[in-house]
């Protein structure tokens, strides 16, 4: 295993794990909970004025991204072998490209 | 030269390949997400944030956001054995204590929240 490999499978370890403890508990409290009768304004001003809140947002989207392309990136690398090197390289823009955005809409909020 | 995998030739395989899309179900649910919250931030309505299209939605996410969570859980003693005192430990005690903080973290993060 090469450094960079290395560093893209930290990378996925890392998030997959950040995503597992932490997505689901994310999403009942700002898509669910607001549903079932909590104030959908009381999540957008956590979002909006808590730093901490906006950070942990970033981190756990983020992560939730990276880790979903890195993932998707090896079903395709699975499904065309022969085009492994592509695959690779498109899949991590992307993701790196969403993460990005992912940044940009939590600093605007 | 390597060969394409067939993922529903078992349900090994098709658990596998449920495995792996859940993730990136739930990468695509996180930018539509990003999506209505930069129409948030531009309109400042919070109708959208919060109908039953985005609760179904959310549903289905969270469903796959369990698969995910569950099945990397699992993984993780398979990848990285624990040993304690330089014995390894049961890899399926190590996966009912993930859960177990899993669920722990879950809960306290919604009690301090909500």
């Amino acid at each position: 295993m090469n450094k960079s490999h290395a560093l893209t499978w930290l990378l996925f370890a890392g998030t997959a794990t950040i995503a597992a403890l932490l997505f689901p508990a994310f999403l009942i409290y700002s898509q669910i909970a607001p549903a079932l009768g909590l104030d959908i304004k009381n999540v957008l001003n956590e979002l909006s004025n808590n730093i901490l809140f906006k950070l942990i947002f970033f981190i756990v989207i983020g992560s939730v991204i990276y880790h979903g392309f890195y993932r998707f990136k090896a079903i395709l690398q699975e499904q065309a072998p022969s085009h492994e090197g592509i695959i690779e390289i498109m899949m991590i823009a992307l993701a790196i490209i969403f993460v990005l955005l992912a940044l940009a809409v939590v600093i605007l909020l | 030269m390597k060969t394409r995998v067939g993922y529903f030739r078992n349900a090994r395989y098709t658990f596998k390949f449920i495995r792996e899309l859940s993730s990136f179900i739930i990468a695509l649910y996180s930018i539509y997400l990003l999506t209505l919250l930069y129409y948030y931030h531009m309109t400042l309505s919070d109708a959208i944030l919060a109908g039953p299209l985005q609760m179904v939605l959310a549903i289905i996410a969270l469903v796959f956001a369990l698969i995910h969570s569950i099945s990397w859980l699992y993984l993780m003693p398979r990848i990285v054995k624990v040993k304690v005192g330089g014995k390894e430990l049961n890899i399926n005690l190590v996966f009912g204590l993930l859960i177990l903080i899993f669920l722990i973290i879950t809960t306290i993060i919604l009690v301090i929240l909500i």
